[in-house]
């Protein structure tokens, strides 16, 4: 076998890996604490690329500085969204997140096709061109940046979650309702604080990627259903396993671009994912 | 004028009715104990006086003020504390972290760490174990644990929901000091027990409920006297 | 029975053993007369596009009828069997794409594509169904893998070359066609074909709901563990009507893809696709024959409206969908159906009132 490829593929992977990886951590940490699949994570992902284009386009300001003011922009209306439309239909089955998220996302979408159209743009760093060599293998120093961004993003999350009254607040609403109410805490607003901060991870991934990717109306689709099968893998609620199943996402991806042509690559990772699916013990999925 | 005043409360699950109209009231510095069958409605009593399950008739007052409509947390927040059945710890976070969520209401770092002081003053157990995981206590010290974190908020008054379930008689012992401890604070302490015998012993009144209605009630002596309740509870 | 307030008829369980025990001779009347005449302005509607409408108009109506009709044969499995799936376009495309390949590769008549498409659809829901019932993944989750099957068919198909990779199939139009080859020259002739395809699902809808099997699935939806109790095999249920939802959806396939001539990847597989068959259903009402159908109507109209009065930009229906979908599954969990059944009901307590006093 080919030994510069096989380390360009795994190497590669484990790049876009953690960036599967931050974004499925807001995905995990909104079902783990909401008990909600957010169909509109990829729109969130979307936007959050957007975000960073716009700025960027208009201040020149680093990329991946301006991820973290998407994911701003995020923290807002994650919350906005929880508090004024998913609080609303929970308690009812999980019929009613469903569609209000999937609705949520067809609305982003159609607005960013509104705002942007759909000409793809592209964002590009001052050091887009810089290259570094793992042995003998060659990655942009982009790419590298940008795992170093979604690690430390994923670390100040966890932090934020073990070290904060409202990441104590999170996991306590997560681990036990009605307890956690004993304790004198609003479920509703730790639900749009939980939500908030999945999307900003969502913005954050986004912003990340803006960098990596062509930014288009329906990007986050493929980033969404690459999180979907990262926080799945990494047990859906747990932000270090979800993390951590980004990385194996993107390393399925690519040894499948090892094994297999062109786009054929993801369906490494789709065989996995519904594989996970299936497989987990069944308590994962009875909430 | 009593700590707790709960007049004709009714509650239920969705459709099903659960309470139907159950009345009683505790006094500051009093135990007052609940007895009844499996199903009789205890927990859910609790649990509506909590704002937990939405009252859907009568009313709750709480140190002389209407809370009948109040969701749980601000209840919780008025000083009315509750241990739920099954103990409901934190099983994912440290001992000190549960202890810490009692008192999350309370800003002040200071003013928390006095709190846990005490509480490990109070259980010494639980300081030893202060960064283990709840989860992987034993059920006598969950109970424990369950207990202080109620008493973190300072709260007025604490609500006890079969806090002697599944625990050593040797611990069954302690837990029931712990209460005419609570007591001696100046708290009210609503107590609902399978355990009858015992929590007759350290209750001044007491209520029997059955079917989501109080049936008979009155000074913990005068119960434990009554002859349905000597057959169907203290088994005799 | 002389107050109003006794004796109220459940409207909002289906299952058996839940009729009322008095019917309301003046309600049920009603209600009979109220589906009567919403069925014949239905029929004079699609009499009128046919005999007056505009090519343009008829096309709409023709794609609207095909996409509610498909949307109906969702509503089997996610609203008859609680079976929420996202990924409906993989058995709209298997007809689709069997159906062309047959037709334009190899010259065989599209009503053979059709059962071919038919065949593998089937087994293609009734095996992943299998699977995930037999895993006990439901709710979000079977959302999540229905769309994960979807896109795996997406990825393979534009990666095969005799399918035309991601160029897709072009379905050549015979100079001279004839009915074999399910092409027309007349476009009344299509539209004819959807309402034929819309009435046939409809019926299929009915007698699913109204017979023990439909029973069954009410049964499975409400409670499985309760069903399976009771002695109702909840997987093949489950299995069979996925089977059935799939094997409805790809006749559509077929004839979509023999009237726009075309089909490619996404077109054929593509999430958005699932979730237009999905939304349809869901805000005409998936629990009801003609709730689909009024959805698609619904939506096709509303959308050609806006985009005539406010933009023309394709994203309008996107749009349109979105807040449609986000206000049925806020307010108006049983869609179009369910509002109207509120106002027949509020128009029967009136009517009663009125004739009380
Ligand atoms: N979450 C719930 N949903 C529906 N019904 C419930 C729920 N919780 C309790 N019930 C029902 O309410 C009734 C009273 O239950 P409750 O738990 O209050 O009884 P209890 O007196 O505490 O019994 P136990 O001694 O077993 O704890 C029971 O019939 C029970 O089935
Ligand atoms: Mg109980």
């Amino acid at each position: 076998m080919d030994w510069q490829l096989v380390t360009q593929s795994l190497g590669g992977g484990i790049l876009t890996g953690s960036v599967y990886g931050v974004a499925a951590v807001g995905l995990a940490l909104v079902f783990g604490v909401v008990g909600v699949v957010n169909f509109a994570h990829g729109a969130m992902i979307m936007l959050g690329m957007y975000v960073v284009w716009y700025l960027h386009q208009w201040t020149s300001l680093d990329p991946f500085l301006l991820s973290l003011v998407a994911a701003v922009v995020g923290l807002g209306l994650g919350w906005f969204i929880q508090y004024v439309l998913v609080n609303k239909v929970m308690g009812t089955g999980q019929e009613g997140p469903l569609l209000v998220t999937v609705g949520i996302s067809l609305i982003f979408v159609a607005v960013a096709e509104f705002v942007f159209s759909s000409n793809p743009r592209s964002v590009k760093p001052s050091y887009g061109d810089a290259t570094f060599s793992v042995g003998p293998a060659q990655f942009s120093v982009t790419r590298l940046i940008a795992m170093l961004a979604a690690v430390a993003f994923t670390l100040a999350l966890h932090n934020v979650l073990r070290k904060t009254d409202l990441g104590r607040s999170i996991r306590a609403v997560s681990q036990n309702r009605t307890a956690a109410q004993l304790m004198g805490l609003n479920v509703a607003t730790v639900y749009a604080a939980a939500m908030a901060l999945g999307a900003a991870s969502a913005f954050f991934a986004g912003g990340v990627s803006a960098s990596l990717l062509p930014v288009t109306p329906n990007a986050g689709l493929s980033l969404m259903l690459m999180s979907f099968v990262a926080a799945v893998l990494g047990g859906l609620g747990s932000i270090r396993g979800a993390f951590a199943a980004g990385i194996i996402v993107g390393l399925a991806e690519g040894a499948g671009a090892l094994l297999l042509e062109g786009t054929l690559k993801t369906l490494v990772v789709f065989a996995l994912f519904v594989l996970v699916l299936l497989l987990r013990p069944e308590g994962v999925f009875k909430r | 004028m009593p700590l707790l005043e709960v007049v004709d409360l009714e509650a239920g699950y969705g459709q099903i009715r659960v309470l139907h109209g159950v009345s009683l009231h505790v006094e500051r510095s009093e135990v007052v104990a609940v007895l009844g069958a499996n199903g009789a409605g205890k927990s859910t009593t609790l649990l509506t006086v909590s704002g937990v399950v939405p009252v859907s008739a009568g009313t709750v007052r709480f140190g002389g003020e209407d809370i009948t409509s109040l969701p749980g947390h601000l209840v919780a927040r008025r000083g009315l504390a509750q241990v739920p059945e099954g103990r409901g710890v934190f099983p994912q976070m440290s001992v000190e972290e549960n202890l810490v969520m009692g008192a999350i209401q309370e800003r002040s770092k200071a003013v928390r760490r006095e709190r846990l002081r005490r509480a490990y003053d109070l259980f010494p157990k639980l300081g030893e174990r202060r960064r283990q995981n709840a989860g992987s206590l034993s059920g006598g010290e969950q109970q424990m644990l369950a207990i202080s974190r109620a008493l973190m908020a300072e709260p007025s008054m604490v609500m006890l929901d079969e806090p002697s379930l599944g625990l050593a008689p040797a611990l069954v012992e302690t837990m029931f000091e712990t209460i005419l401890t609570i007591r001696e604070a100046g708290l009210g302490v609503l107590l609902v027990e399978q355990n009858a015998g015992e929590a007759l012993e350290v209750s001044d009144r007491a209520y029997v409920m059955e079917q989501g209605a109080v049936v008979l009630s009155g000074p913990a002596a005068q119960v434990k006297a009554n002859e349905s309740v000597r057959a169907a509870y203290l088994g005799v | 029975m002389t107050s109003s307030s006794t004796g109220k008829p459940d409207t909002s369980t289906g299952k058996p053993g839940t009729v009322p025990v008095q019917a309301r001779p003046g309600r049920s009347g009603l209600n009979r007369t109220v589906k009567l005449v919403a069925g014949a302005l239905l029929a004079l509607v699609i009499v009128w596009i046919a005999a007056a409408g505009s090519n343009h108009l008829l096309g709409l109506a023709t794609v609207a009828l095909m996409f509610g009709a498909i949307s109906g044969a969702w509503a089997m499995a996610g609203g008859l069997g609680g079976l929420f799936s996202l990924g409906h376009a993989a058995f709209f495309g298997i007809g689709a794409y069997t159906t062309a390949f047959l037709f334009a590769g190899h010259g065989v008549s599209p009503w053979l594509g059709m059962v071919a498409g038919v065949v593998l659809a089937a087994v293609f829901g009734a095996c992943t169904t299998w699977l995930s019932v037999r895993f006990r993944v439901r709710g979000s989750y079977f959302a999540l893998v229905t769309l994960a099957w979807a896109e795996m068919l997406r990825v393979i198909v534009s990666n095969v070359t005799p399918l035309g990779r991601s160029n897709g199939i072009l379905v050549p139009y015979k100079a001279e066609p004839t009915f074999a080859d399910l092409q027309f020259s007349d476009p009344r002739a299509y539209y004819a074909l959807a309402v034929l395809y819309a009435v046939v699902v409809t019926v299929i809808f009915m007698v699913v709901k109204r017979t023990r099997f439909g029973w069954r699935l009410s049964a499975v939806r409400g409670d499985e563990d309760a069903a399976a109790a009771s002695g109702v095999d909840v997987r093949r249920v489950l299995v069979a009507v996925m089977a059935l939802s799939a094997a409805v959806t790809a006749a559509g396939g077929t004839l979509y893809v023999q009237y726009m001539q075309f089909i490619d990847p996404e077109l054929a597989f593509s999430p958005t696709v699932s979730i237009d068959i999905a939304i349809r259903a869901v805000i005409g009402g998936p629990m009801v024959a003609l709730g689909p159908l009024a959805g698609s109507g619904a939506m096709t109209t509303m959308t050609e409206w806006l985009k005539m009065s406010v933009s023309d930009s394709p994203a309008m229906n996107v749009l349109l969908f979105g807040v449609a979908v986000i206000l049925a599954g806020r307010y108006f969990r049983n869609g179009l159906a369910g509002i109207g059944a509120s106002a027949l009901q509020w128009i029967g307590r009136r009517k009663e009132r009125h004739d009380g006093s």
